[in-house]
């Protein structure tokens, strides 16, 4: 059982994962920041019925992907005529013309579905398909037949913005 | 550019930290009021349990009331709102219950279609179910003006005002039908779509 010291200590050394969700499925930074809110509140909740048969991370990325796809916005704030900018940014050090072919990269997975993003993030994150498919609640098989379809979809997606 | 290609470079990348918070500023998040859809939910059924006690005494008062029909109406009351409040309150638990719960992505995303379409469900029924209730209360009252007043009751002609009261009634659910249809998709029909979307999009291998 997790105090509420415990928890935010949990929480402040993994809140990488929250915030990798949020710049994934956010563009707005008032809408990430709403959502780092709620998942906050979500793994504040649930904290009392994670008894550690996962790592804390694993179940981190559950909580913060089902409130991010689950995600309710009542309306824009702002109309999005801005284009998808992740926060993350290509190292500063890599050649133009990978930077270029990151930034396509980057440009299409903001395009994805959410559950594509989800297991794009996942799959970035080096997650096996096994655990990806529990934390989906997916088989193994599908995992791995949508990753394909995913892989070959940000192949041509991402051509259009070199 | 592959994928995988790009895996090693963004990995990279997502190791350093980002905008983190101070403990305090993590602290004061989970003291926050949420904004999700099932906190919206929560809050208008406590606020539906609110109204229905407080009017626990009025119905209180008019069962004890002297006259038969206003008694009897109130007791039908009474008894819709016993049930309404039980029917919410197990609804209340079931969301409890849920928010504790962290299952996998597709049976969380099941788990707000399900709660989601029992609530505009409630909501819709329980608009129809008022209007018969209504339409009697009217009929009840209506009737005893007229008979107990004589200069209401003089030549009064009593199929032509039935019909005219059921035709006006008639119209006026049917607009509330459409109106309640309405109302509920525009709430949260857009967003149920788009649970069932990715629900669909999740389910095909």
């Amino acid at each position: 059982m997790y105090s509420e010291q415990e928890f935010i200590q949990a929480i402040g050394s993994h809140q990488g994962v929250i915030h990798k969700v949020c710049n994934l499925y956010q563009r707005e930074p008032a809408d990430r920041e709403d959502l780092f809110q709620e998942i906050m509140l979500s793994a504040w909740k649930g904290i009392r019925r994670f008894k550690g048969e996962s790592k804390f991370s694993t179940w981190l990325y559950k909580v913060a992907l089902n409130t991010a796809i689950t995600f309710y916005r009542k309306e824009r704030r702002q109309p999005a005529t801005t284009e998808w900018t992740p926060a993350l940014s290509p190292p500063e050090n890599s050649p133009d013309s990978m930077q270029e072919e990151v930034n396509a990269l980057y440009r299409a997975i903001g395009e994805l579905s959410g559950i594509d993003k989800a297991l794009v993030m996942l799959y970035l994150e080096e997650y096996s398909y096994a655990e990806i498919g529990d934390i989906m609640g997916i088989s193994i098989n599908n995992v791995a037949v949508k990753m394909n379809r995913i892989k070959t979809k940000l192949r041509d997606s991402s051509k259009k913005y070199l | 550019m592959e994928l995988d290609d790009f895996k090693s470079v963004l990995r990279t990348k997502l190791e350093e930290p980002l905008q983190l918070r101070s403990p305090r500023e993590l602290e004061r998040s989970i003291h926050s009021k949420t904004n999700s859809i099932i906190g919206k939910i929560k809050r208008s059924i406590v606020f539906e349990l609110l109204i229905n006690l407080l009017f626990l005494p009025i119905a209180w008062a008019g069962i004890h009331y002297s006259l038969l029909y206003v008694r009897c109406i109130f007791i039908v009351v009474a008894i819709g709102c016993f049930l309404f409040m039980t029917y919410t309150a197990l609804f209340y638990r079931r969301i409890l219950f849920f928010e504790k719960n962290i299952p996998a992505v597709k049976e969380r995303l099941q788990q707000v279609i399900d709660l989601l379409q029992r609530f505009t469900r409630l909501y819709f029924r329980f608009t129809m179910w008022v209007l018969p209730l209504v339409f009697l209360l009217g009929l009840v009252t209506g009737y005893r003006d007229i008979i107990t007043r004589p200069e209401l009751a003089h030549g009064f002609r009593w199929v032509r005002g039935f019909l005219f009261y059921a035709l006006f009634f008639a119209g006026w659910s049917v607009m509330m039908y459409f109106f309640a249809k309405w109302y509920i998709k525009r709430l949260y029909g857009n967003y149920l779509e788009q649970l069932k979307a990715s629900l669909k999009d999740l389910e095909n291998g």
